[in-house]
Order: structure tokens, then sequence, then C-alpha cells
């Protein structure tokens, strides 16, 4: 026995490695989450010009109008996961000023902490488990709808302006089967399948940038609910892709979701000129632009040229990308975006790091 | 500071005590035993992971010095958290251990020392050995010849800020029940 405590301290003084427990709060992956389709220098709010309040009402709304537009949007984001690995556990909402200098809707985004992943893993998807999301400016009537007030939300022990659409934002299928209630739920989780599986390497900093469009992208919806004594008119997500129709309660389908990761020491910008008014996009060379066209999938680098020059940042070096513009303006309150033309393949090895690249699309 | 001195030199030179149970006392016997219980993270730690069940086994014995023995000691515990953040630890150290000289059939042991423990840090896939010092205090009972039933409590410290980029070590609270065998 004296032999092995001998041999064990012997063996205690050789011990050398990583500093686990000063590491256990840290992690090289971080979150970035956006709420417009721009990876960067994204299309200004309602195109530039506030639309009339009218404009935003959908043609489900047969019974009021909205006094104004709303300028407070609040999204609240319990956790976040790859595949079904809790690696974002920790909640971040805010209730964010509808303009284009709030870091939801100015490109920059809100940066969220992580834990490293696991790296002998392929991750295919992302999971954003969204708690609320209300719009300002949110209405309540009688049961004539007769105007009462501005509804109102709790919120962290207190009470906001506004109506909570995220249990609204449920996906009801053609075959949906009440009693097997297989509506498919993409609000928690919002589900964004990643372009091609990620595989993290440890020790190298890496960017998970996730980015669902709230920017442009709002309509004004009613509901009414005999058994209610309240009748609602409300803002939320535009109905582009599912069509909400009279009495409906669910809006859900519409959410438009994209991830881009990246390793932000080995980025670099492009700058070039493309058709004016149009969404400049990048995709990976082995992906399809088809993906993306008039689709919920956002691609993973965009941005908006709006005079004919654009600047696109954080394009990876050592990756094949296929860039292209958007054939169409989309409308500034509700916009798909679908079609898309120009393709040009370009292969960025490890020299473009730090530098800019010129592109003529 | 002085009454404190004088109480450990009294604790200390207090033989005629041990004398008296020397006759039938099976502490002195080569033992071995099981313990298992709840092991807390401490400290900064305790933010990032959190408290799991552990056991583990043991041996001690006798040195020529009547009330201290010598035990070594090999465990298991598993920490996980609400991430994906999670350590494995494989505690094996050696400790002195000191009985203190209460007359009673319950055995009052302080004990102290060092080892080194296995740490595997998930998700990052990585696994070491960090140098470890022990501390801790166990009750034990008789339950006739061969059997003893006890409660004993572990701090352990694995050292870890001698690491190039290190600023903490880690800290841990076991306590457990074990149950062991005079051989």
């Amino acid at each position: 026995m004296r032999k092995v405590i001998l041999l064990l301290f012997i063996f205690c003084l050789s011990c050398d490695g990583d500093p686990i427990f000063s590491n256990l709060d840290k992690s090289d992956i971080i979150i970035v989450f956006k709420a417009t389709y721009s990876s960067n220098n994204p299309r200004n709010w309602w195109g530039g010009a506030e639309p009339a309040v009218s404009a935003l009402v959908d043609d489900s709304a047969t019974h009021s109008t909205p006094k104004a537009l709303p300028d407070k949007v609040l999204i609240d984001v319990a956790e976040v996961r790859v595949n079904n690995d809790r690696f974002s556990i920790k909640r971040f909402f805010r209730n964010a000023e509808m303009n284009d200098s709030h870091e939801l809707f100015s490109g920059k985004g809100v940066t969220v902490p992580t834990s490293d992943l696991f790296p002998d893993v392929n991750y295919k998807k992302v999971k954003v488990f969204f708690r609320k999301l209300i719009y300002n400016n949110s209405l309540y009537y009688d049961d004539s709808w007769e105007y009462i007030g501005e509804t109102e939300e709790k919120f962290a022990n207190d009470k906001i302006p506004g109506y909570d659409t995220i249990h609204r934002l449920k996906y009801i299928q053609s075959d949906y089967d009440e009693e097997e209630d297989d509506a498919e739920n993409i609000v928690y989780p919002f589900v964004i399948e990643l372009p091609l599986p990620f595989r993290y390497k440890v020790g190298t900093k890496t960017v998970i940038e996730i980015r669902v469009n709230f920017k442009n992208n709002v309509k004004y919806y009613e509901y009414a609910d005999s058994d209610e004594e309240y009748y609602y008119g409300y803002y939320s997500i535009a109905d582009s892709f599912v069509n909400v129709k009279e009495g409906d309660f669910f809006i859900g389908g519409n959410m438009q979701g994209g991830v881009y990761i990246y390793e932000p020491d080995k980025t670099f910008t492009i700058k070039g000129t493309a058709p004016a008014e149009r969404y400049v996009v990048a995709i990976l060379k082995d992906d399809d632009i088809k993906n993306y066209s008039g689709t919920t999938a956002i691609p993973p680098l965009a941005t908006w040229c709006e005079d004919g020059t654009f600047v696109l940042e954080n394009v990876q070096a050592g990756r094949e990308y296929k860039f292209y513009y958007s054939t169409n303006t989309p409308n500034s309150n509700a916009g798909v975006v679908e079609g898309f033309s120009g393709e040009k393949i370009v292969n960025f090895d490890m020299d473009q790091v730090d530098n800019e690249y010129n592109l003529q699309l | 500071m002085k009454r404190i001195a004088i109480i450990i030199l009294l604790i200390l030179t207090a033989q005629d005590l041990f004398a008296q149970r020397i006759r039938g006392d099976y502490f002195n016997r080569p033992q071995v035993g099981l313990w298992f219980g709840p092991a807390a993270p401490l400290f900064e730690v305790s933010e990032e992971v959190d408290s799991a069940l552990a056991g583990g086994a043991y041996a001690k014995v006798s040195t020529f010095y009547n009330p201290v023995k010598i035990g070594l000691d090999l465990s298991y515990q598993h920490h996980l958290s609400a991430s994906l953040t999670s350590i494995k630890m494989v505690p094996i150290y050696s400790t002195l251990q000191y009985r203190l000289p209460f007359n009673t059939p319950i055995n009052f042991v302080v004990k102290g020392g060092g080892g080194a423990t296995r740490i595997w840090f998930e998700p990052d896939m990585v696994s070491q050995w960090d140098l470890t010092f022990v501390g801790g205090f166990e009750v034990s009972f008789p339950l006739g010849r061969w059997i003893n039933v006890g409660m004993r409590t572990d701090y352990l410290m694995l050292y870890e800020k001698h690491l190039e980029g290190s600023d903490l070590n880690g800290h841990f609270f076991n306590v457990g029940l074990s149950l062991f065998f005079n051989l």
C-alpha cells in the first residue's frame, strides 16, 4: 500500500493539461440573433417610407382598422438548440423599437452566450424556442366590434402594451386531425434546417448567426371568438406563405428563418455592384438557390442593394460561394424574396482573409 | 488561539485514553469499505454544473502510531448541467486519518491528504489528471466484530491554478453513507 501511495504522489507531481474549471463558463461559440432577412445592411423599415396604416391590414380582417402602425415588438426566446443539444439555455429578449438602428434590425444582431458543442456530431438543424412575440398598437373590441382600447400583456411581472401572438403561430396542416392534435408547432421550437451539416472543431471560434425575419414582415389580423368577452385586432407575422382567412385562430407557417455558420477569424468583405433595390445573396456552392426562392428559408448571406452598390460582410475564406441578386423588388411590408439571377461562382482561398473583394453581378 | 493550541496538544498526547481502547478495538485492523451520497460543486463551479450522486471504495491500514491510519480512496462522480457542459471525475487519493480520542463506541476521524483526479470535460471531450487535495471528517459505529457503518464528509480541491491560463480551482463537497469491514 505504501508503494501505491508513493507512486500516486510521484504521478501527481506530473499532472498537466488544460484549465478545465476556468473554461467551464467560456465557449468558442456565440449565437448572433438577427430579426432581418439580411445578414448585414438590411433594407430600411417599410422600405424607407412609412406606409398608410391600412396597407398592413390583411384581407382576412374585415371589421376593424388599426389606429397606428406598430412601433415596438417584444421578441422573447427561451433557448436555442442544435439538433436536440441544449447548448444555449440563457433566455434572451428585446422589447425593441421598430427602427433601423436597433441591434435586432440594423444587421448587428443580439449576441447570446452558449456552451461548446460536441466535436464528432453532424448538426443538421437549429431550434429556436420562442416564448413571446408581442407587437404594440394591437386593439380589443366588444362583441359588436366597438373599439375599447389597446391590449396589454403580462411580461416580467409587469404589463406592456401589445398582443402576444406566439400561441397563434401554429401551422395547421390541411390533413389536421383534431383528435391527434398533429398540428405542427413552428414556434416552440421554430426549426431551421442548415444548408449543409455542421461539425464543430474544438477550440475554433465560431459564430452561429440565426436570422428570423420580423423586419418588413408585419400584418394586421382580427380574431373574434363568440365564447370570449372581447374581440381582437392585432399585429403579427405577415401571411406571405400560408394565407390567413377570416376567422382563423392559427396564422402559422409564415416564419422565415436561416442560419449562417462561420469562423470570424477567417472572414472578409465583398463590395460590388448589382441592380438597385434588390437583395444580393450568397449560398454555398453545393447548395441550390431554388431552396430560397419563394420559400421560408433565408439564404446564408444576404444584403439589400438600395442604389446599385452592395457590401456583403462575414464571407468566410476557404469556401466556394454562389452569388445572385433577386429579380423582383419585394413588397416593403410583407415581402417574399423570389426569383434569383446573375449567378457567379467564386472560390475564396485563405489569402482573402481581412481583405476586400470586388464583385459585379 | 492559545486555547486552541492547548486543546490540540491535549488531544495529541492523550495516549492513556487510547491505551484503554486497544483491547478489542477493531479500528486497528485493516479495513475496506464502500460509500455513496451526494456530491456538490462549490463556489464558481456550482454555477456551471449540478450536484450529483457519487460513490466509491476505500481501504485503510494502521500505522505504527495507534490513532493514525492511512487510507486509499477511489470514487466516481458525474456532474451534469442544464446545458451540454458536464464533468466526470474519478478521484484517487491517499489520506492520513486521525481518530479523535473520545472514549465512546463511536469513532470520530479527521483526515487530510492528496492524490489525483481523472477528469473528463464535455462537450469539448477534454480529459486529464488534476492534482487533488482532500480534507474530511468521518463518524462510524461498529456493528459487531466485522462491520461498521458511518457517515463521511470530504472536501476535494482539484488544483489547476498552476496551469497556464487558469484562474480557478475545482472545489467539491461530498457527503456519504459508508459501510466498511474489519479484515
